[in-house]
């Protein structure tokens, strides 16, 4: 009903085709069409995840550096009660004591506990991200820790850390010391 | 997550060092304060003025100061997927143009405090993490 009465009204409006052609055609760029890569699937891979996360990992990590820090079935890997060194790509260090290691593909991350100025300071680090430049084991676990993930050192009277990255440097120092003697 | 009642440490040398938060500014009232927000708060422990002596302090207790939270325990999400958290809720009071009221600060001060335009108390602090 509605557009049998609309429908008249706007025959009515219509304008005459001289006065139509006065208006300007806005000038539109050509369109871009994206090309992108075929599906995982069609390329005869069988998963379309493991496929990108390859992908991105060789991206990231060409190396294989910092997967060798990560992989719980490397050697080398970085454990609870590691002090490790982290450089960031503006510039910036943390030295901290591993309290968690989470291999979890990309997403792996380090959960790092250091004091400064009698404050301590929690940061997890996500390991394969392009901002993290590089990872550096500083000292191995001195102690033996009953525990995976060492949550409960936070605020333990003799477990706790203390100022990390000044203790480094002064052992450092000492080594220097040491050498030139 | 500081909200009405919480009590936060002050980090500068105003004479304050126990403040209680009583308003969160320009958040919605479900919302709590984080590192780099604005609150108002009442200086619930000064540092005790000595008894004849000349030197004012800038905060008493019982004052309404506005603050600025430059620390929190609740974990700060980066914009790079890392996390940082501090072991207490810190803050440094500051007046209507954002700049500090003490002269120095003592304790390690989160990154996003600089970015949200606070540079003054910044650039005050040991350190800028």
């Amino acid at each position: 009903m509605l557009a049998r009465l609309i429908r008249p009204s706007l025959a009515a409006v219509r304008l005459p085709a001289m006065q139509m052609a006065t208006f300007k055609t806005i000038k539109r760029e050509p369109k871009t069409v994206n090309i992108y890569e075929r599906h995982p699937r069609r390329l005869g891979t069988e998963n379309a995840l493991t496929h990108v996360t390859d992908k991105l990992m060789k991206q990231f990590d060409p190396q294989g550096v910092k997967m060798e820090l990560m992989n719980p079935k490397s050697a080398d890997r970085i454990k609870p009660g590691d002090i490790v060194q982290i450089k960031t790509t503006d510039g910036s260090l943390f030295t901290g004591l591993t309290m968690v290691v989470d291999f979890r593909g990309l997403s792996s991350n380090l959960l790092l506990r250091s004091k400064i100025t009698k404050i301590g300071i929690d940061r997890r680090f996500k390991i394969f991200s392009p901002t993290v430049e590089s990872v550096k084991i500083i000292r191995r676990a001195t102690q033996k820790y009953t525990a995976e993930r060492l949550y409960y050192i936070r605020g333990h009277k003799r477990l706790d850390v203390g100022d990390l990255e000044a203790s480094v440097k002064k052992a450092a120092a000492k080594r220097k010391k040491f050498l030139f003697k | 997550m500081l909200y009405l009642k919480s009590l936060i440490n002050c980090i500068d040398n105003s004479g304050a060092l126990l403040v209680e938060c009583i308003k969160v500014l320009r958040k919605s009232p479900k919302n709590y304060a984080g590192v780099g927000d604005k609150i108002v708060c009442v200086v619930k422990r000064a540092r005790p003025i000595p008894n004849g002596s000349s030197i004012t302090q800038k905060a008493r207790k019982g004052e309404i100061k506005r603050a600025v939270i430059v620390r929190t325990k609740k974990e700060i999400r980066r914009p790079d997927g890392s996390y940082i958290q501090f072991d207490d809720n810190a803050c440094v009071l500051i007046n209507d143009a954002n700049e500090p009221v003490g002269n120095r600060l003592n304790g390690v001060v989160a990154k996003e405090v600089r970015e949200r335009g606070f540079t003054k108390v910044a650039s005050l602090a040991p350190r800028v993490l």
